[in-house]
């Protein structure tokens, strides 16, 4: 049972950068195994699973694209970090 | 900073709106030009991100067979006739002396096309709520969307609108609209209202223009996108 979800934001179609936040994200929640779940939504699809209220409350607002973690914005507009996104879900499993 | 000029010919709007998110894309990817576009279309509605359908008489649109597309940007549903200017800027936020913040960048650049409008001899101002006003009559809407620090701002200036199918076919003008040909009761040559609000935009931003064309990388991707998405069942949703 994930313990924590990982939301990213994308445009549709995916940009080049999109797919490499994308990859970035899978591989680092990958080290997590079942603890993290990555939910991706495309804007302007439906989304597949029901977001957090964080991003319901955010979509609107957000730049894209955005990463929430567990229901916060992590980064928008930019790329984080490998590191920061590692360092957040960490922090956040510790809760 | 140059920004490339570009006078798009589109047989259908929902092409010029596959062709302005083509040029943000290929501004952020392949190293595409700032980029000031103009455009005029023919009738049709076009509703915001957020779609608001519930403004958009169907029923009419149906009947007179004017065709109903959904923009990348948020905000209301238009009314697109030949009577519209379009113009659209892209550009890298952090290239032009433009705030991050995009409802204070939609107020600068609502104020360069009001600054343009008053060069034609009418008294425009640009509106808090979004948009520019002439003597309380809403002239000119605009909506923004940014990509990865990329901005697209996108508006719509009522040149010679026809007002009653935009009043018969949108359902709730908070604001009444007017076009400027109305207001200054006489003719108005778009392509100077173009080179007016171009040239209101070179001075605010310190910048010089060129006339270009589309790359053909950036006619590709128009076209994918038009294909794809634009004309889709999945984005339009009706």
């Amino acid at each position: 049972m994930p313990k924590i979800k990982v939301e990213l934001f994308i445009a549709w179609p995916p940009t080049s950068l999109c797919t490499q936040l994308t990859e970035m994200t899978r591989r680092v929640a990958a080290e997590f195994g079942e603890q993290v779940e990555i939910n991706i939504y495309q804007r302007g699809q439906p989304y597949p699973d029901w977001p957090t209220e964080g991003f319901m409350k955010l979509r609107k607002l957000i730049r894209l694209p955005a990463i929430l973690v567990d229901g916060e914005l992590l980064a928008e507009r930019e790329l984080p970090t490998e590191q920061k996104l590692r360092a957040t879900i960490k922090k956040k499993l510790k809760k | 900073m140059s920004l490339r000029v570009l006078w798009l010919r589109p047989r259908r709007a929902v092409e010029a709106l596959a062709t302005e998110e083509a040029i943000l894309r290929c501004r952020l990817e392949n190293g595409s030009p700032d980029t000031l576009c103009f455009w005029q279309g023919k009738k049709c509605v076009v509703v915001g991100y957020d779609r608001n359908r519930d403004k958009v008489n169907f029923r009419l649109c149906e009947e007179l067979r004017v065709p109903i597309y959904r923009r990348h940007s948020g905000g209301g549903a238009i009314y697109q006739d030949k009577g519209n200017l379009n113009y659209s800027l892209v550009a890298a936020q952090d290239g032009i002396a433009l705030p991050t913040e995009v409802q204070y960048a939609r107020r600068i650049v609502d104020s360069i096309v009001a600054e343009a409008i008053s060069d034609l001899g009418l008294k425009a101002h640009a509106m808090d709520r979004g948009g520019v006003s002439v003597d309380g009559g809403k002239v000119s809407g605009s909506a923004q969307f940014v990509l990865w620090g990329y901005l697209l701002h996108h508006g719509v200036v009522a040149v010679n609108t026809n007002l009653n199918a935009l009043s018969k076919l949108i359902l709730t003008n908070k604001i009444p609209v007017t076009t400027l040909e109305r207001e200054l009761g006489r003719r108005i040559d778009v392509r100077k209202l173009a080179t007016l609000i171009g040239a209101r935009l070179t001075a605010t931003f310190n910048t010089t223009t060129y006339r270009g064309r589309l790359t053909e990388k950036e006619k590709y991707v128009a076209q994918k996108l038009l294909e794809e998405k634009y004309l889709s069942h999945e984005w339009n949703g009706c």
